[in-house]
């Protein structure tokens, strides 16, 4: 937790855990053995051990969204410090993350004040407990007779003794204190053979290190009262498990008698203490452990596989949560929750974060744009939404002569998309408005399409686009941008073998299929036509690759004509210089010119490529002899 | 009515709430596929026969409370899907869970009570347990988030596992109950 909402959505797991605890615990209180009411209190340790969020899952969804734009609302008029106001809140560590940074604003302080409440509950239990170690090692060894009998009763149950027995004036009921090396704390009055044996299955079953697990879970969450109430709840179940166990051992008029003694109990006083347990632990409680006691026979019997089941079940319910993605927000969205579903979902993927900007761009929605934007730009676009003012800059279709309200909508399509050295991708992104506008009234020698150098941005999870240029309308000559062409431009991968000298243009083209269908009725009856999504995906995969090469080789200084056979290799691949067996029909012969012929490929689940080839595999034929190589990108640039 | 034909009535009353829970015929009502063996009658059945059992088995009573959660439950899903094609109950996941937490306790404490009440008459009722442990687990592991529509397989087969379950238990009781109510109508 780096920041106060962090420890917000934090704790506001936890206590829904808590919630959703409680009411299952009312619900079987008296159907479930104490041994079940115990355990799971182990869900809510170890919700509160993981961070909230994780695997982007929620228990509640849009509870997320709600403490997003909470965060925002808050957060953009203060200069924090330890909170981005437009960055997503994440939960990185269960517990207060220390940044040395000088508090600015009021959120940076309320997580200072909760750093050191931590600090201060634990120092409190900690305090606590050496104090009453000093005030234990002040205690007195017990009568020989009362050590033989203590023998006698783990003798008997096959228990193991604690290190020290000492006897303490002043205490009113027998305890067990520290868990490296346990003390058993005995009143000065005589103490009974079952609250030894309470005590000393105490001991057996590890409680001392539970009750010291829980004050720390008590310091994390020190300013949660449901979370204090539980684990309060918690150490009376640890009380009343016990208790149980007590009653397993004994028989008939003894547990009765054990019922009589927590009776006596209930009166005396109770001092919780880090590593302790304590057989009288107030007198609500006892009367809560009484009416368990008298439930002990009649738990159903048998239930041991279901009520794991019913535990798998709370677990896997509060631990995992449900899938949480946020929905889109509307387009045209201003409130405080669109905004906060738009920066809960920026795009994960390259093609999700092309598909999102350009349609956003055709949109002109600060909204969309705000989910494949980097971070810098964020507060800028917040403003714009909020004010529903556009996006900035000239609308990308203006070069074509239509303007942004015609409503005109365009497919895109990336040209050349190539991975950089430091991770990022640079492509020719080409916005089509043929198919949906210049179908219906072209003329000769007029641009169709418009396009525009961008960069995207690897972003921690998310993907960003940067316009490298502004858009300029494509050559008139190109009316179909959405296959190879001789317009645009391709990629150059070169290779040398011996002393012939390759450059293959390689054209490599991706795009989302955004077509969706719509049926409609007319007067002819029912019909299924197509349009454009105009929604975002932000997660989208490349569903569609065209691609088409063409080249030229020398031998010394001069151009010569040979047969290439190429094939494209991935990342991987071309690390490890694997040069295909086969290399099928894909070949030119040089000099040729990229954009004439070409093939592609369409999955509606995701192309095999995302992106273009990092290298291409080489089968150069010349003179009647075979060279194999592998050809590299000139340059990354679109 | 004798003790035995209560008996039989009771479990027969069972029987059928199981064949209800379990077997869905759906129709089309409204544009919505609608459950025309609704669930909600299989807690009606199953209250009814908690009645007629309670002073034979201690621990069935303490079922009613959940029969009726579950009926209600049960009942606003169904209307739900009769209204507007949604089950309401799916839209709250956590309650969703803990509805699914009591009928895992109320199918699993059901089927333990009539296993007791079958073992009472000497008849080996080992099988209905087993029965009753794999219809626990089954609805246990439908509830883990794991990633069913990818491992297409396991889900088959885990759906093959329920129908099988749930033959085994309707015929499972039915053979309890004619052991049970020998010679009665």
């Amino acid at each position: 937790m780096e920041n106060i909402w962090a420890f917000l959505e934090q704790t506001l797991a936890a206590s829904l855990t808590a919630a959703v605890l409680l009411i299952a615990k009312r619900l079987f209180l008296d159907k479930l053995s104490p041994r079940w009411q115990y355990g799971v209190w182990a869900i809510l340790a170890l919700r509160i051990l993981l961070p909230a969020g994780l695997l982007g899952r929620a228990l509640i969804p849009g509870l997320d969204v709600a403490l997003e734009a909470a965060k925002t609302g808050a957060e953009s008029s203060l200069s924090s410090v330890l909170t981005d106001p437009y960055g997503l809140t994440e939960v990185l560590a269960p517990i207060p993350l220390v940044r040395m940074v000088r508090p600015v604003s009021v959120t940076d302080w309320l997580f200072c004040l909760y750093i050191a409440g931590v600090a201060v509950c634990l120092l409190w239990f900690f305090l606590s407990y050496l104090m009453l170690r000093r005030q234990v090692a002040r205690g007195r060894t017990p009568d020989r007779e009362v050590l033989e009998r203590l023998e006698e009763v783990a003798g008997q149950y096959d228990l193991k003794l604690p290190r020290r027995v000492v006897v303490l004036p002043g205490v009113e009921s027998a305890f067990v204190c520290g868990p490296f090396s346990p003390v058993l704390v005995l009143p000065q009055r005589a103490v009974d053979d079952k609250v030894l044996l309470h005590e000393l299955l105490h001991l057996k079953y590890g409680d001392l290190w539970a009750g010291v697990g829980m004050c720390l879970l008590r310091c994390l969450h020190w300013c949660n009262p449901l979370l204090w109430y539980c684990w309060n709840q918690a150490q009376n179940d640890s009380e009343a498990l016990c208790d149980q166990r007590v009653l397993e051992r004994l028989e008939g008029e003894e547990r009765r008698a054990y019922g009589v003694i927590l009776l006596s109990m209930a009166d005396d006083r109770y001092a919780r203490a880090p590593g302790t347990t304590s057989m009288a632990n107030g007198g609500r409680n006892i009367k809560r452990r009484i009416r368990a006691i008298a439930r002990f026979k009649r738990y159903p019997q048998g239930v041991a596989l279901g009520s794991w089941c019913v535990a798998a079940v709370l677990a896997a319910a509060c631990l995992v949560g449900t899938s949480g993605a946020a929905e889109l927000p509307e387009q045209w969205a201003a409130d405080s929750m669109s905004l906060a579903r738009a920066r809960m979902n920026r795009a994960t993927t390259v093609a999700g974060a092309l598909d999102t900007y350009a349609k956003a761009v055709m949109e002109d929605s600060p909204i969309y744009m705000m989910m494949a934007a980097p971070a810098s730009e964020q507060g800028k676009l917040l403003r714009a939404a909020r004010e529903r003012d556009g996006l900035e800059g000239t609308y990308p279709l203006e070069p074509l002569g239509i303007e942004k309200d015609e409503g005109v909508q365009a497919e895109w399509v990336v040209y050349n998309l190539l991975e950089g050295a430091d991770g990022n991708y640079t492509g020719l992104l080409v916005l089509d408005a043929y198919t949906t506008w210049f179908a219906h009234s072209y003329e000769e020698l007029q641009s169709v399409a418009v396009s525009q150098p961008v960069r995207i941005v690897r972003e921690g999870d998310f993907w960003a686009v940067e316009p490298l240029e502004d858009w300029t309308a494509v050559d008139p000559e190109c009316t179909l941008v959405g296959r190879p062409n001789t317009v645009l431009p391709a990629l150059t991968y070169t290779a040398q073998v011996e002393d012939i000298w390759v450059e293959l243009s390689y054209q490599f083209l991706l795009s989302v299929d955004n077509r969706a269908q719509v049926d409609d009725t007319s007067f002819f009856g029912e019909y299924s036509a197509y349009r454009l999504d105009t929604v975002p995906r932000p997660a989208a995969l490349f569903t569609n690759y065209y691609r088409s090469a063409g080249g030229r080789a020398w031998e010394g200084e001069e151009e010569i004509s040979l047969n290439a056979w190429y094939a494209p290799l991935t990342k991987e691949e071309a690390k490890a210089g694997t040069l295909p067996d086969e290399f099928g029909h894909s070949s030119i012969r040089t000099p040729a010119e990229y954009g004439r012929s070409g093939g592609g490929v369409g999955d509606a689940s995701g192309s095999d490529w995302q992106q273009a080839p990092t290298a291409l595999a080489v089968k150069l034929e010349y003179k009647g002899q075979e060279y194999t190589c592998i050809a590299w990108p000139k340059e990354v640039a679109p | 009515m004798t003790d035995t034909q209560q008996l039989r009535s009771a479990l027969t009353k069972i029987i059928w709430g199981y064949v209800f829970l379990y077997l869905d015929i759906n129709l089309g009502v409204n544009g919505h596929s609608l459950n025309v063996l609704p669930n909600w009658v299989s807690f009606l059945l199953f209250f009814s026969a908690i009645g007629l059992l309670e002073k034979e088995v201690r621990d069935l009573p303490l079922l009613k409370p959940f029969c009726v959660l579950l009926g209600i439950a049960e009942g606003v899903n169904w209307l739900g899907v009769l209204l507007t094609g949604e089950t309401v109950l799916y839209r709250f996941y956590l309650v969703y869970a803990l509805v699914i937490c009591i009928s895992i306790y109320f199918n699993f404490q059901m089927l333990t009570d009539v296993a007791a009440l079958v073992e009472v008459r000497n008849i080996y009722a080992g099988a209905l347990r087993a029965v009753r442990n794999g219809d626990a687990v089954l609805r246990a592991l439908w509830m883990l988030p794991l990633p069913w529509q990818e491992w297409e397989v396991l889900s088959i087969l885990l759906a093959l596992a329920n129908i099988v379950m749930c033959l085994c238990m309707v015929g499972l009781l039915i053979r309890a109950r004619n052991m049970c109510c020998k010679g009665t109508a």
